[in-house]
């Protein structure tokens, strides 16, 4: 009996051992058992390999399943968002078409009337016509101008250029701006003498006291006042806009703040506004780190307030 | 003279719907939320309504589910007349019943062919 051992090879590679036993003694193999032999071992180290990439192959299939399903899950779920913000972008260019339309209305109205009415409209009404016109091509306009200014901080467009700046300093600049619209409303300022400076971007606080002030203007009464004071506490800065106007129901104080919205009151029929100043009021001052809100009571006035960090490891450059 | 009661709850297209329907030979009554409107209808009992949709209070869509709705003014021809412009917005104005639907900006002497068309009926 002798035992005959048969080294397996893939390519050079010794993948293993066959063990050959044999009934009878005899040093040297023949040619036929040689022959045997190696086409056995040869044979069987093909069907081992096999054997293992099979299995090699179902381990990968199951990860890649695993994979496919996994990049789904991620796939459906960005498609899905994608089309949440899909509907909410259709939803504001319908809005926006809205809104264009309106003042469009009115234009076309006027102007076609005007066209085919020459004779029977009277000089005095002539003129009103044209004084609504002048308004709601302004109008339409301030709409265009809100439109981009939404439209580029909201695709993260804007920059904060921080420099130095000062509060009352800007308060003024807007009361000179809005002093001829005033007319009989008293504007008045109030800040300590040690208010702080506060690292900012100066045109777009210049841009939300003048939407705050003008709005303060446009619900004053006759002789109304509307007062601007600001104070600091701790590492902020707390600025009120306050006015004598009728106020803001409080189930309206925060709808005010969202896109289009616009109160239900008589100023607003006279004078629409945009629905677009207070969010990009609000906007505007996030990107400071800061936040508004408003307190009134429905016959108290309103008081627009906010506050902003003084973020003075922000401030480089010129002061603005 | 065929009296008309014209909703919208902005000033100057209220305005300048009432002078040149008027200039056209039409009554106008006016109304600037939904609600006034329906008061207006059962007050002034006009013989026709030139209704705008996103209002105060009550919207134009609800005003012309309750008149269609109601036995009593399911008669009174409507024109919906909004800034709505979508496809689906006009055919939720006809499923509710208005007779026509117009968007803004209108050709003010469609309207009028519009109007004469529907008090002819």
């Amino acid at each position: 009996m002798s035992i005959v051992l048969l080294p397996m090879r893939l390519k050079a590679r010794l993948v293993g051992f066959g063990v050959g036993v044999r009934n009878h003694r005899m040093v040297h193999l023949s040619d036929d058992e040689r022959l045997f032999f190696s086409m056995f071992a040869a044979q069987s180290s093909t069907a081992i390999e096999n054997a293992r990439l099979y299995e090699a192959l179902g381990q990968a299939n199951l990860t890649l399943e695993e994979k496919v399903h996994e990049r789904t899950h991620d796939l459906q779920e960005a498609n899905t968002r994608l089309r949440e913000l899909d509907q909410i972008k259709s939803n504001f260019i319908s809005m926006v078409s809205h809104e264009l339309r309106t003042p469009l209305t009115a234009i076309k109205g006027f102007i076609v009337t005007l066209f085919h009415y020459d004779k029977e409209i009277s000089e005095e009404k002539r003129h009103l016509y044209l004084g609504v016109l002048n308004e709601e091509t302004d109008r339409l306009t301030r709409l265009i101008t809100e439109l981009l200014d939404i439209s580029r901080i909201e695709s993260g467009r804007v920059d904060i250029q921080w420099s130095p700046v000062s509060v009352p300093t800007l308060v003024r600049r807007v009361f000179d701006t809005l002093a001829i619209k005033a007319d009989a409303v008293r504007l008045v300022q109030d800040f300590p003498a040690d208010f702080p400076d506060i690292a900012a971007d100066s045109d777009k606080i210049e841009q939300v006291l003048m939407n705050l002030i003008s709005n303060a203007l446009k619900y004053s009464p006759e002789g109304g006042l509307v007062r601007v004071s600001g104070f600091r506490q701790g590492d902020e800065i707390e600025i009120t806009v306050e006015d004598e106007g009728p106020g803001i129901p409080a189930s309206e104080q925060e709808k005010i703040f969202d896109k289009f919205y616009r109160q239900d009151n008589e100023t607003n029929r006279k004078n629409p506004g945009t629905g677009l100043g207070l969010p990009i009021c609000r906007t505007l001052i996030h990107l400071h780190g800061g936040k508004v809100w408003v307190r009134s009571e429905p016959g108290q006035g309103c008081h627009f307030i906010f506050r902003l960090p003084l973020n003075l490891d922000k401030s480089e450059g010129p002061r603005g | 003279m065929a009296k008309i009661l014209v909703v919208d709850d902005e000033e100057h297209i209220l305005m300048i719907l009432k002078d040149s329907l008027e200039f056209s030979g039409f009554q106008i009554v006016t109304a600037t939320n939904g609600e006034e409107a329906l008061v207006m209808v059962e007050k002034e009992h006009p013989d026709l309504l030139v209704l705008d949709v996103g209002m105060p209070k009550l919207d134009g869509w609800e005003v012309c589910r309750r008149l269609k709705g109601d036995a009593k003014t399911q008669a009174l021809p409507s024109i919906i007349l909004t800034a709505y412009a979508q496809t689906s917005d006009k055919r939720k104005g006809m499923d509710l019943g208005a007779d026509r639907f117009i968007t803004k900006p209108c050709d003010l002497s469609s309207l009028v062919d519009e109007i004469n068309a529907l008090l002819k009926k």
